[in-house]
């Protein structure tokens, strides 16, 4: 949806957004911080709490390791504040329009779930995000089109809309008939699959129903009729066997590895024989040295992440193989480190 | 409720995160920043329309030339910032 941010909104999210460049150049001056202290992969602790707790003791004095958690934590308690007051700056015209792609169009949330939310789902305000992923009226569209658009994407490593569209370039069939997302969140990865397999049955889960009111205006947007449910994907209910893809993008570092397993066993329930998996998620520890993981550890719990250490910590492939798939693989992108994925079939 | 993890929290880390004056500076700054823009914004709007209203900036989307001017004066204003929080050795 084409959107003109009025003048605060817009320099608000500018703002925050280009301060995430700042921070980089303050973990560059740390970097170096750390190397005059002779902190490196020799030197740094094995256990990842000791090696938190001994950088924060070596630089002490280091006026960028102290300005760049006091960066970061402003971003981390303002960034969902001003996304918000940008919205509610152009609320008026917006509304309708948002809407009127629930109201109209092929695709509905065709089941809304009964009973209470996961604890794992309601007990955290992912990403420090003010409202999580549900707290406001409008969360979604504020996630998807202000959050992920105009933040996220200035500050994350790459193409993160292209990211989507080359992870499902490593599977092998173009004529996959039904395909289940799971987390569908605001549709970013959904709209790939409903490009690069145009003759699919699309079908999404999520938990937040903000999120996928959001897909649904993507896809009554672009005219797509996707058949999204509120259900956990670790307990969908659907048919077994009904699927030929089951996928999801970015989520497992945001739930905890043991419902990581549980929607591994769920997708090999629900895929007919010879069915793909296709799991795609953040870098994994074991691929990182020491330095690396710390770096990762530091941004994942300072930017709102609690499941992010034992997601990364989690071997997929043995975790894949647990839940019964065969020739799986677990690697990066391409080569690169990130984004990581989780490839398996189940067995024809 | 929904909180943050504090697992991890950190002495040094800790303290400059609740130090409230750090969080008050960056919040003026930003304030300061959406006037500054504002003005810029104002400025490109009464030379290429003669007249400026509430309306008119706030509706206005900067392009080209303003878009760069505004990006140019957001990373210099940023880099005085990360100057005064963390000065460069000697």
């Amino acid at each position: 949806m084409d959107v003109s941010l009025k003048q605060t909104g817009r320099a608000g999210i500018e703002f925050a957004a280009d301060l995430g460049a700042v921070g980089a150049r303050m973990r560059a001056q740390i970097a170096r911080d750390m190397a005059g202290k002779q902190l490196d992969d020799s030197s740094l602790a094995a256990d990842l709490d000791a090696r938190l707790r001994q950088v924060d003791a070596a630089l002490a004095d280091s006026h960028a390791y102290a300005s760049l958690g006091m960066v970061s934590e402003w971003a981390g308690r303002n960034h969902g504040r001003i996304a918000q007051a940008a919205f509610e700056e152009l609320r008026e015209e917006l509304a309708p329009r948002l809407d009127a792609l629930l109201e109209k169009g092929p695709t509905r949330i065709e089941r809304r779930l009964e009973g209470d939310l996961p604890a794992y789902f309601r007990g955290w305000r992912i990403h420090r995000t003010t409202g999580g992923w549900d707290g406001h009226p409008y969360q979604g569209f504020v996630h998807g089109e202000l959050l992920h658009r105009e933040y996220v994407a200035r500050n994350y490593p790459g193409d993160i809309f292209a990211q989507r569209r080359e992870i499902l370039s490593v599977l092998p069939r173009k004529d996959y008939r039904r395909i289940l997302e799971i987390g569908t969140s605001s549709a970013h990865y959904t709209l790939q699959i409903a490009r690069t397999f145009p003759e699919a049955e699309i079908w999404g889960c999520d938990l937040s129903l903000r999120m996928l009111e959001q897909a649904q205006r993507v896809a009554n947007e672009h005219g797509y009729h996707w058949r999204l449910f509120q259900v956990a994907g670790e307990d969908t209910g659907f048919e077994a066997a009904s699927f030929d893809l089951v996928t999801s993008y970015i989520v497992m570092h945001e739930i905890p590895a043991a419902i990581t397993e549980a929607q591994l066993r769920e997708a090999f329930r629900v895929l007919r024989p010879g069915g793909d998996l296709l799991f795609s998620d953040v870098t994994r520890y074991a691929a990182l040295d020491r330095t690396g993981e710390f770096w990762a550890e530091y941004l994942a719990v300072n930017g709102g992440e609690p499941f992010w250490r034992e997601a990364a910590s989690l071997d997929l492939k043995a975790a894949a193989e647990r839940a019964g798939f065969v020739n799986v693989r677990s690697e990066g992108l391409g080569g690169a480190k990130y984004p990581w994925y989780v490839y398996g079939q189940k067995p024809a | 409720m929904s909180q943050i993890d504090t697992r991890h929290l950190l002495p040094n880390d800790h303290a400059v995160r609740n130090d409230p004056v750090a969080q008050l500076a960056l919040t003026l700054a930003k304030e300061l920043w959406l006037l500054r823009d504002r003005q810029i914004v104002l400025e490109s709007v009464l030379a290429e329309k003669g007249v400026a209203t509430a309306e008119l900036i706030d509706s206005y989307q900067p392009s080209g030339p303003v878009r760069e001017r505004l990006a140019r004066e957001r990373k210099r204003f940023l880099e005085e910032i990360q100057s005064a929080l963390s000065p460069a050795p000697g």
